[in-house]
């Protein structure tokens, strides 16, 4: 199999990596069933690979195996952002998948992390639908999720773009990630419908970014608060588990 | 036709304040008129912002969960919001 490595992939805070626990561990509530799950939001940057990919780390971390496929074929930053290092000089992604130049095999990387794979895009295309509707994409999911116990799909926003929504009909549940204070309120109630129109069921929505300070969240004052208390583990590494094992990915 | 000679009747006072501008009631109707374009300007900016904050918010309009809040990551992330301004988010 082709290896990667992720070279930059900073540990979260503790606030944040708790946050992402919470999030597996209702993802796992979510049943047997839901093993493909699709992440997409209203906008652009809303952390959708963010999410992605700490959700990857942590459910690996939990002993699953997870694959993340990167489906935002048109403007995917993960490569970049996470400084994504290809073992081999010429590398395949999922474009050249779906336009059948490659097999499943060449696509799926392993990463650094145990447990985690990746099927990264490589090389974006503009016009990415027709590859998307293409009976591959759905194989290729398919098959993924017999072999792995999560299939994290990163899909481009619904908002913008209607890939999102070619992309949910091949998997068993959708996540939509909200930014703070930036997702006006019909512009969710849209995403939220367009999604109904797949039959692709909502598992959820996921508020990211969300500032504790600010005056109209008191009511996470006491959350705030509580991760505060904990900030020491932040500063101070190699003191109980949780740090020990963020500073493994290191 | 003969008329008396003008005299002076009184002299005139000359105010020691100049009548206007009313210096007291020009900084009053300031600071009112200021105050109430303020306000209003704030309360016009809260309405229009409709914009999801909490995940009460999120169930209350759209009736989806939310499985998790994730706070901010970065504490010197500088992003831009919506109206273009360069925001430094804690």
């Amino acid at each position: 199999m082709n290896a990667l490595t992720i070279r930059r992939f900073p540990p979260l805070s503790y606030a944040c990596s708790e946050a992402v626990n919470t999030l597996c561990t209702n993802l796992s509530f979510a049943g047997e069933n839901v093993k493909k799950i699709m992440i997409t939001s209203c906008h652009a940057s809303e952390g959708k690979s963010f999410l992605s990919m700490n959700i990857m780390r942590t459910l690996a971390k939990l002993g699953k195996t997870v694959v993340l496929v990167d489906a935002d074929l048109r403007r995917s930053m993960i490569s970049s952002k996470y400084a994504l290092q290809f073992e081999q000089e010429q590398s395949s992604g999922l474009a050249h998948y779906l336009a059948g130049m490659v097999s499943e095999n060449d696509i799926v990387y392993s990463t650094n992390i145990p447990g985690a794979y990746m099927v990264p895009v490589d090389r974006g295309v503009s016009n990415s639908l027709p590859l998307l509707v293409s009976p591959h994409f759905d194989e290729l999911l398919t098959s993924l999720s017999k072999k792995a116990d999560y299939v994290i799909v990163d899909a481009p926003p619904l908002g913008a773009i209607i890939d999102a929504a070619e992309i949910a009909k091949s998997c068993d549940g959708t996540l939509i990630v909200v930014n703070y204070d930036s997702v006006r309120r019909q512009e969710l109630i849209n995403v939220k419908e367009q999604l109904e129109q797949t039959e692709c069921p909502i598992l959820g929505t996921v508020l990211n970014m969300v500032k504790f300070d600010n005056y109209l969240s008191k009511k996470y004052y006491y959350k705030s608060y509580y991760s505060y208390g904990y900030s020491a583990y932040d500063k101070t590494p190699h003191r109980g588990k949780n740090t020990a094992s963020k500073a493994k990915d290191k | 036709m003969a008329t008396d000679k003008p005299n002076i009747m009184s002299v005139a006072l000359v105010p020691a304040n100049p009548v206007s501008p009313n210096k007291t009631k020009n900084i009053l109707l300031g600071m009112i008129l200021g105050l109430v374009l303020g306000v209003g300007v704030i309360t016009l900016r809260m309405i229009s912002n409709d914009t999801y904050k909490t995940a009460e918010d999120i169930r209350k309009y759209t009736g989806l969960v939310t499985l998790a809040v994730v706070p901010i990551e970065n504490e010197n992330d500088v992003r831009k919001n919506k109206n273009g301004r360069a925001v430094k988010r804690k």
